[in-house]
């Protein structure tokens, strides 16, 4: 099969198979009255218009606050109430946000729709089975009002968190066998990237119900707080991206004094990705390397020309000087969300293997990964660029001087690897 | 939570052969298809 390799459409066609078989289970004895058929509709309407306003985490993985929406179908109407509000909204969701795939890879596209439906129908099954077991009384057998103890919310509670178990640990799965990432490691990134979401979500999914067994049609009153809060989550998304880019650009303004610098940060992120990924590193570590590689030089900006753009050596109070540039960077950085995790990698990329860098003097592995990966690229493009004292080298002189300083100023692993991806 | 693959190789040959207009079109005939079954199934 095209595309991916043959264990990841195992996966996919494993779960789809799964979910679908679990369907077929759930639904052979659907009975449908009128007010399920009202509920499906609704619910299955609210779901659709939620999935379509998608937005992507983290690396490979969508969020939307549809599960809210099915997850209150669970407590209204148990796993086939659920089932059928996924197969309605999320199923036609998926067509309409993956229309792009089908275009490039028709196979492609046919996994990805029918994976996120079956790992979704998979999710609210397990969430009505949790229902179930916990005593929950499904749609029409239901003759009390919904959340009258205290236990219904705590029901409410394990259902919700069932269904988003399951479903965060499949589509998990997915990213480990695509990207070949730590399963347990990427788990965590996820649910730290959407906590305050999910919680949210997990209350919303239990006002959802109750607004309607009030009323169906007021279940729509619904979608203004289920649109807030996937606007939230989109904003805050958005305000990380531009705050990224307002930073990278300020830091090419930086480097703009020195020609070498500004196209040297562009080319260090790229040749610093392409080791974190022979690395096989999770996409969210390789994504923080590549965004200190792309802001590494910022704490330029307290060193004045004079000694930036100086054709000559550095003397010892201007090697002081230049030695503070990482220290600043770091320090500006440092009070931002998106670089609090790689700001450790701009401090310490001056940082030598034998302990003899600057500004700690920290030396073998106590230097953080992302900084050994920053200094081997950082090293290796300034190498091969000229310099207001000197000639760009060749590429087989600068392989000699980045083996010469493997085990001394460099990662000697590292500049192997390095050394055998750049050739 | 979604699965949401980066699109990374273009398929323009299947584009051609089909069209996006045209899963619309299978899509549509599909629901119809299942749609009508159930109906039977559901009212007798």
């Amino acid at each position: 099969m095209p595309g991916f390799p043959r264990k990841v459409w195992f996966y996919i066609w494993g779960i789809a198979s799964f979910g679908f078989l679990l369907a077929l289970w759930q639904l052979q004895e659907l009975k449908l009255t009128s007010s399920f058929l009202l509920a499906w509709l609704v619910l299955g309407f609210l779901d659709l218009l939620c999935e379509l306003y998608e937005v992507r985490i983290v690396t490979e993985h969508g969020a939307s606050a549809a599960i809210a929406v099915s997850t209150a179908a669970v407590f209204l109407g148990g796993a086939q109430l659920g089932l059928l509000v996924i197969l309605v909204g999320c199923f036609l969701a998926e067509i309409l946000l993956r229309r792009a795939l089908f275009g490039k890879d028709p196979v492609k596209f046919l996994g990805v729709v029918l994976f996120n439906t079956a790992q979704l129908a998979i999710s609210v099954t397990i969430g009505g089975l949790v229902f179930r077991v916990l005593g929950g009384q499904p749609f029409g057998e239901n003759t009390t009002p919904l959340f009258t103890k205290a236990f219904d919310f705590v029901r409410a509670g394990l259902v919700f968190f069932a269904c988003l178990a399951t479903n965060t640990a499949i589509v998990a799965g997915v990213v480990h066998f695509t990207r070949g990432v730590n399963y347990w490691q990427h788990l965590l990134t996820i649910l730290r990237a959407r906590y305050v979401h999910i919680l949210s979500l997990g209350i919303l999914a239990i006002l959802i119900a109750i607004v309607y067994a009030q009323s169906p049609w007021y279940a729509f009153l619904m979608l203004s707080p289920l649109f807030i809060i996937q606007l939230s989550l989109r904003e805050h998304l958005k305000l990380r991206e531009q705050a990224k880019q307002a930073f990278e650009k300020i830091a090419q303004i930086v480097s703009a004094r020195d020609p070498y610098t500004g196209v040297h940060s562009e080319e260090v992120a790229e040749l610093a990705v392409k080791v974190a990924q022979a690395l096989k590193l999770p996409p969210e570590e390789i994504e923080k390397i590549e965004a200190a590689a792309r802001v590494h030089d910022l704490g330029k900006i307290a060193v004045p020309d004079a000694i930036l753009l100086k054709p000559g050596p550095l003397d010892e109070k201007e090697w002081e000087i230049m030695k503070k540039h990482p220290v600043v960077g770091a320090e500006i950085l440092e009070g931002l969300e998106i670089y609090r995790d790689c700001v450790e990698y701009i401090r310490h990329e001056h940082e030598h293997w034998d302990g003899s860098g600057y500004p700690d003097g920290l030396k073998g592995e106590e230097i953080p990964l992302g900084a050994r990966i920053l200094a081997v690229a950082d090293v290796w493009h300034a190498l091969l660029s000229d310099r207001p004292y000197r000639r760009a080298y060749t590429k087989e002189e600068a392989r000699k001087i980045m083996q010469d300083m493997a085990g001394k100023v460099l990662d000697p692993k590292l500049v192997e690897l390095f050394l055998k991806i750049v050739e | 939570m979604k699965w949401v693959p980066v699109v990374e190789k273009a398929n323009r040959k299947a584009l051609k052969v089909l069209g996006v207009r045209g899963l619309y079109v299978l899509l549509a005939l599909l629901s119809l298809l299942v749609l009508s079954g159930a109906w039977d199934k559901w009212t007798g």
